[in-house]
């Protein structure tokens, strides 16, 4: 049987979301700190 | 078999090179995005939503599909980051450094992640969330480590320095990796031992075990993934200065 969305699995749920946070978090992080330092570089260049 | 050990060795060295890391990573990053998103939605939707519902745990067994998968990466990445700490303390590799520098906060993230989720998974089929279980504590101690390495970096204002500690930190916290695997066997632990097997047949029914190992990958994928973001966003960091990264 499949997940039955009527009957809420609080713990399943609360699991999941912290997953896609980490993950989230891990792959936005370095994307930023690239980002700075990429503005930084322009900054130095002009 | 000459010629593939040296295309190893050029693949080797051409690896200790930041502009060339910096540049191959860039044109790899969007298509590990694209499959790291791809396994990982599959893996994830397939076994939480549409798996069969476990006879004893009933639905919150479904925190497998997330649980097995984080603890799996958390002890890989630190297998990979004890490579790095040999290459780093033997050859002084600098991509070496950048490499555990970089890998640390995932490690710990994913460390996180595999005990927070045991801790929600046991407390309705334990009755507790935590107990002072073999497994549990030596995966406690990896987290240890993954914090005790990155705060150990931040307290070097030498990247240099930084690099021979925190690879020497990391070969100590090595010890722990066989212990944890070992630790459902070697002692009497609530903790149940591996459901996945290689070398003889799964104790998980297919229907169970296939979403699992498509999430399992997706993992994979997904700290490649960041762990490629992470190391280009250190070496521009390093390398702001550096004439290579000023005309890139």
């Amino acid at each position: 049987m499949i997940y039955d969305f009527n009957d809420y699995n609080f713990h399943v749920w609360l699991v999941l979301l912290i997953t896609v946070t980490l993950i989230s978090l891990n792959l936005i992080v370095p994307k930023i700190r690239l980002n700075k330092i990429k503005k930084l570089k322009k900054i130095d260049k002009n | 078999m000459n010629k593939t050990f040296n295309n190893l060795k050029t693949f080797y060295h051409k690896l200790g090179s930041s502009p060339w890391f910096y540049k191959i990573s860039g044109i790899t990053i969007p298509y590990v995005a694209l499959f790291s998103f791809l396994f990982l939605s599959i893996g994830i939707v397939w076994g939480v939503f549409f798996s069969p519902t476990d006879f004893k745990q009933g639905d919150v067994y479904r925190i497998i599909y997330m649980h097995v998968p984080a603890a799996s990466v958390s002890q890989a990445i630190y297998y990979t980051m004890t490579v790095a700490a040999v290459v780093s303390m033997i050859w002084r590799m600098k991509m070496a450094g950048i490499f555990i520098k970089s890998m640390a906060p995932i490690g710990a993230s994913f460390t996180f992640l595999a005990l927070i989720s045991g801790s929600i998974w046991g407390q309705p089929t334990w009755g507790t969330w935590w107990i002072w279980d073999a497994r549990l504590t030596s995966t406690l101690v990896l987290f240890i480590f993954y914090i005790a390495i990155i705060s150990l970096y931040s307290s070097f204002s030498e990247k240099k320095s930084a690099d021979q500690a925190v690879s020497i930190l990391t070969l100590v916290g090595a010890v722990n990796l066989p212990i944890i695997k070992k630790s459902v066997d070697w002692w009497n632990t609530l903790h149940q031992p591996a459901s996945i097997k290689f070398t003889e047949s799964s104790s998980i029914s297919p229907e169970m075990l296939y979403p699992l190992i498509i999430s399992i990958f997706g993992f994979y994928l997904v700290v490649l993934l960041s762990g490629l973001m992470a190391m280009r966003a250190e070496i521009a960091k390093r390398e702001i200065n550096k004439e290579w990264f000023k005309n890139y």
